[in-house]
């Protein structure tokens, strides 16, 4: 008897997800809650009153990149990241670049989401003094991102369902505090600071000056930072009717609705001023106490919490395969791509990058006290980065494409494009602007200008070296010639996902 | 001609006991054995397509391995790379080809932390209607 070789099948389950998990991929990626436990006091010190304004326009860039992310998923699904497109259209040296951001960004982001993990942490138990030490904080920091990176390495996941309640929960929390935040001040029951809200809070226009505009637009990089996954998963278009994308509208319009509603009624209940001078690095924690009390600022505690941890997975869970695409295609060390046997997942890729992630974690803390404020800056400059290229790349993509109708040409082309620019300038300004240690959040200098322009900048000169150094001895991926979209990719209906298995 | 034996394979110890046992079990009823690699990539990580493509090429190259076996066990043998998770994926493949049982193998780990880590064994002993049979490696 011989053997028949090895028949491919699709499983019983069809590969595309349907509308509300998409959703929840979306927002649950760009973790409200915890988005908001970590800049609400940036953004407020940065434009004030105008914070929910400053959110509400810092979407725009965003949306426009991710028209672009939209687009290259056209020409190349699945490969939701920046590392191949940017490849594809800009060439190897800023495909490599783009990918390195993006690790960077991740490393970076552990920190944040270790120490928030920390600080709610104790604040769940009520342990303030513990709160307080930086030594406890750190403790679980390490021991939440060692626990989040065991978790990815043995591809645990939450059931569907437990997701979107999880989702669920967070959001009708975080409703629950604006609600009694604004019933509070309403009544009288707010304290001193408390502001009643105008409708100038939420106007653009209103925004006095544009270094206001600058800070909040850098932290709402941050913030809307993983909305762009919705974009890329395949979304379910069977019954007709229904556009894809539409999830993504759906969760964005979440997303806006929940930081605008959230900021405006943190405002209203503390004031400006309170909220700006916070130093605690747990706003919301604290503020949450002062607003529900009574046991339910637990609930936001919570929800902050599952937020963190949603989104310590989506930063790892990406990082991870873009290094295994990277190794894959020859840009980095092979042992990236390895893959556990039994998890199925690309656990060295996963494993270095939690090792990375603790030892920056480590290291910012022994060195500077202020890394939240601080690290946000510098990863907002690393998201800026490799966002910015991704639109342009798409342009670039495209380019022979944009002229066939009015559609391609604003969607395709200008759109990324402005987003791009937008984001390139936001990347510049705030350089010149954090060259200024007097300017950084934390207020130190480090080789004379501020720590996140060190951290930001140093990490894309570490990146271009490592790069040169790469390239010495594997020259082949960087041998990879530019592409441009085949004619006709962009009128093609959209990638279908197929039904369901077929017999082997 | 007698039913047909599904057997997760992965390349592991665990899935290599099963083989062995496969191989013996079909040697005695009779019957084929279809070999199968289940994969499912989560689509909150992004950039699954290099994911699933290198674990479609570790998933053959096992295959393919254990479709040698049996053939030189001279055992009828079939190979299924399957794009589900192994628990839905394997019940699913016995329901296909009318199987007379899935067999899987087991690493004798302990039962929380098999709960803790997800075991394809255990979840197929609650999933599974047709028998199921686990081989400890």
């Amino acid at each position: 008897v011989a053997a028949e070789g090895v028949v491919e099948q699709k499983g019983l389950k069809e590969g595309a997800l349907g509308f509300v998990s998409s959703v929840v991929i979306g927002v649950a990626s760009t973790a409200p809650g915890y988005s908001l436990a970590a800049v609400l006091t940036l953004v407020v010190a940065a434009v004030g009153l105008q914070a929910p304004a400053v959110l509400i326009l810092a979407f725009l860039p965003m949306l426009f990149i991710a028209a672009s992310y939209y687009y290259m998923n056209r020409a190349d699904p699945d490969c939701g990241t920046t590392f191949s497109w940017v490849t594809r259209a800009m060439g190897p040296s800023w495909g490599w670049m783009g990918g390195w951001a993006i690790v960077v960004a991740d490393v970076i982001v552990m920190a944040n989401l270790a120490q928030i993990a920390g600080l709610y942490g104790f604040l769940l138990v009520g342990w303030q003094s513990a709160a307080d030490s930086t030594l406890a904080v750190t403790i679980v920091g390490v021991i939440w991102i060692v626990v989040m990176t065991a978790i990815c390495v043995y591809g645990i996941e939450l059931s569907a369902r437990t997701q979107v309640g999880l989702l669920g929960a967070e959001l009708v929390t975080l409703a629950l505090f604006a609600v009694v935040a604004f019933y509070k001040v309403a009544s009288g029951d707010a304290g001193a600071g408390s502001v009643n809200p105008a409708l100038s809070w939420f106007n653009p226009f209103a925004i006095s000056s544009l270094d206001g505009v600058r800070d909040g637009l850098l932290v709402a990089v941050f913030i809307y930072w993983g909305w762009d996954s919705t974009v890329c998963v395949n979304e379910e278009t069977s019954d007709s009717g229904t556009t894809p994308g539409r999830a993504a509208v759906f969760s964005t319009l979440i997303l806006v609705g929940v930081y605008v509603l959230v900021s405006a009624a943190a405002i209203s209940f503390a004031g400006p001023e309170a909220i700006a001078k916070d130093d605690s690095g747990d706003a919301l924690g604290l503020l949450a106490h002062s607003v529900l009390g009574g046991g339910w600022d637990k609930l936001v505690i919570i929800a902050v919490l599952t937020s963190a941890a949603a989104s310590t997975q989506t930063t790892i869970l990406p990082t991870a395969r873009t290094s295994l695409s990277m190794a894959r295609a020859g840009a980095m060390p092979s042992i990236l791509g390895r893959i556990h046997q039994r998890f199925q997942t690309p656990d060295v890729s996963t494993v270095l990058m939690g090792l990375l992630s603790i030892v920056w974690y480590v290291g910012l803390t022994l060195v500077s006290e202020n890394i939240l404020f601080d690290s946000i800056a510098a990863l907002g400059l690393m998201i800026a980065f490799y966002y910015g290229i991704t639109g342009f790349a798409c342009a670039i993509y495209y380019r022979h494409e944009l002229t066939n109708s009015v559609k391609n040409f604003v969607f395709v082309g200008v759109a990324p494009v402005i987003g791009g620019l937008v984001l390139l300038w936001l990347f510049y300004a705030s350089c010149v602007d954090l060259s200024k240690p007097e300017n950084s959040e934390s207020g130190d200098s480090w080789l004379g200008v501020g720590p996140p322009l060190v951290i930001g900048i140093g990490f894309l000169v570490l990146g271009v070296v490592l790069m040169l150094f790469w390239r010495g001895g594997h020259p082949d991926f960087f041998r990879r010639k530019r592409e441009t979209a085949e004619p006709g990719t962009l009128e093609a209906p959209p990638p279908q996902v197929a039904e369901t298995a077929g017999v082997a | 001609m007698a039913a047909s034996l599904v057997v997760g394979y992965d390349g592991t110890p665990g899935a290599r006991a099963a083989s062995d046992e496969a191989l013996r079990l079909a040697r005695d009823l009779g019957g084929e054995l279809v070999f199968a690699y289940c994969y499912a990539v989560s689509p909150v990580g992004g950039e699954v397509g290099d994911l699933e493509a290198a674990l479609r090429e570790r998933g053959t190259a096992v295959l393919n391995e254990a479709l040698a076996q049996a053939h030189d066990a001279g055992i009828a043998a079939r190979a299924a790379l399957v794009n589900d998770r192994p628990s839905s994926g394997l019940v699913g493949l016995a329901e296909e080809n009318d199987a007379r049982m899935i067999i899987v193998g087991s690493y004798g780990e302990p039962p929380l932390k098999g709960a803790l880590i997800g075991s394809t064994a255990h979840k197929l002993l609650h999933l599974s209607e047709r028998p199921v049979l686990v081989v400890r490696a």
